[in-house]
């Protein structure tokens, strides 16, 4: 992977060999991490639009590259992206379904769906009705099995907050698995 | 929250992601996205450097042409000032 920071002068050449590098990194973060980010996104409550939301977190590390401290640096950066934006798709469709009559969309297609056990969906669909941030939390730590410091990175809070955060969520979750027991 | 609802919740999700797929050319439609911004981006900054360029040279000639032909406005050598 390149070096992110580079000190040659800014001729022509250098300013080539810089995007071309910068263009490879890329490319191999792509390669390695896209899936694994688009079902983040998904997870996290973008739907159908988890490709596109993934797409604009690449965009924007292409963007602001020169900026990353260190290539390390470029995946949290990405996860970082990638919860800020579903968290405004998602308040703007929570908007959006006040207003109109709202179909709900299943995390996957139906007949993906059908690959999922019944209590599996019913604890994604409560886990979808969480708080943002617990929802967050949840899925950071339990599908990626992120560190309480990278979950908090990613999220834009301290560690403390995941803490209380993953609590309260495992909290209501814990109702629905009781319920699913008693079932 | 025991364990066993941890591990029930880990199960859950790790099995409804693997129900997403990615399409097959995402990575050429990321990279044609990121270099059009990317030409849009220098685009720009080319059109703002030269908005900028033509700015300045145009007030310097206005000036230049406003000044009257005996007052040295560039050149002005103090000890001749009066």
């Amino acid at each position: 992977m390149a070096a992110v920071s580079d000190d040659r002068p800014d001729t022509v050449e250098a300013l080539a060999a810089r995007d071309a590098d910068r263009e490879a990194a890329l490319a191999a973060l792509f390669h390695r991490h896209h899936l694994e980010l688009v079902r983040l996104a998904t997870l996290l409550g973008a739907e159908s639009d988890a490709e596109d939301v993934v797409a604009d977190a690449f965009c924007e590390l292409h963007r602001g590259w020169k900026r990353l401290r260190s290539e390390q640096a470029a995946l949290p950066y990405l996860r970082a992206v990638i919860v800020n934006r579903v968290r405004m798709r998602v308040r703007h469709l929570q908007v959006v379904r006040k207003h109109v009559e709202w179909v709900r969309e299943d995390v996957a297609s139906a007949e993906s769906q059908a690959m999922v056990r019944d209590d599996q969906r019913a604890l994604v669909a409560a886990l979808r009705d969480l708080p943002e941030r617990q929802r967050e939390a949840l899925v950071l730590r339990y599908w990626l099995g992120l560190k309480e410091a990278e979950i908090a990175e990613a999220m834009g809070i301290s560690a403390g907050a995941v803490k209380a955060h993953t609590a309260r969520g495992m909290a209501k979750l814990g109702k629905t698995l009781e319920g699913q027991d008693d079932g | 929250m025991t364990a066993s609802s941890e591990q029930r919740l880990e199960e859950a999700l790790r099995d409804v992601a693997f129900t997403v797929t990615a399409s097959p050319g995402a990575y050429r439609e990321v990279r044609s996205r990121w270099r059009r911004k990317e030409r849009r981006r220098r685009l720009i900054v080319a059109a703002l450097a030269t908005a900028v360029v033509l700015a300045t040279n145009g007030i310097a000639l206005w000036a230049l042409n406003d000044a009257s032909p005996d007052q040295h406005i560039i050149f002005t050598d103090p000890t001749h000032a009066r």
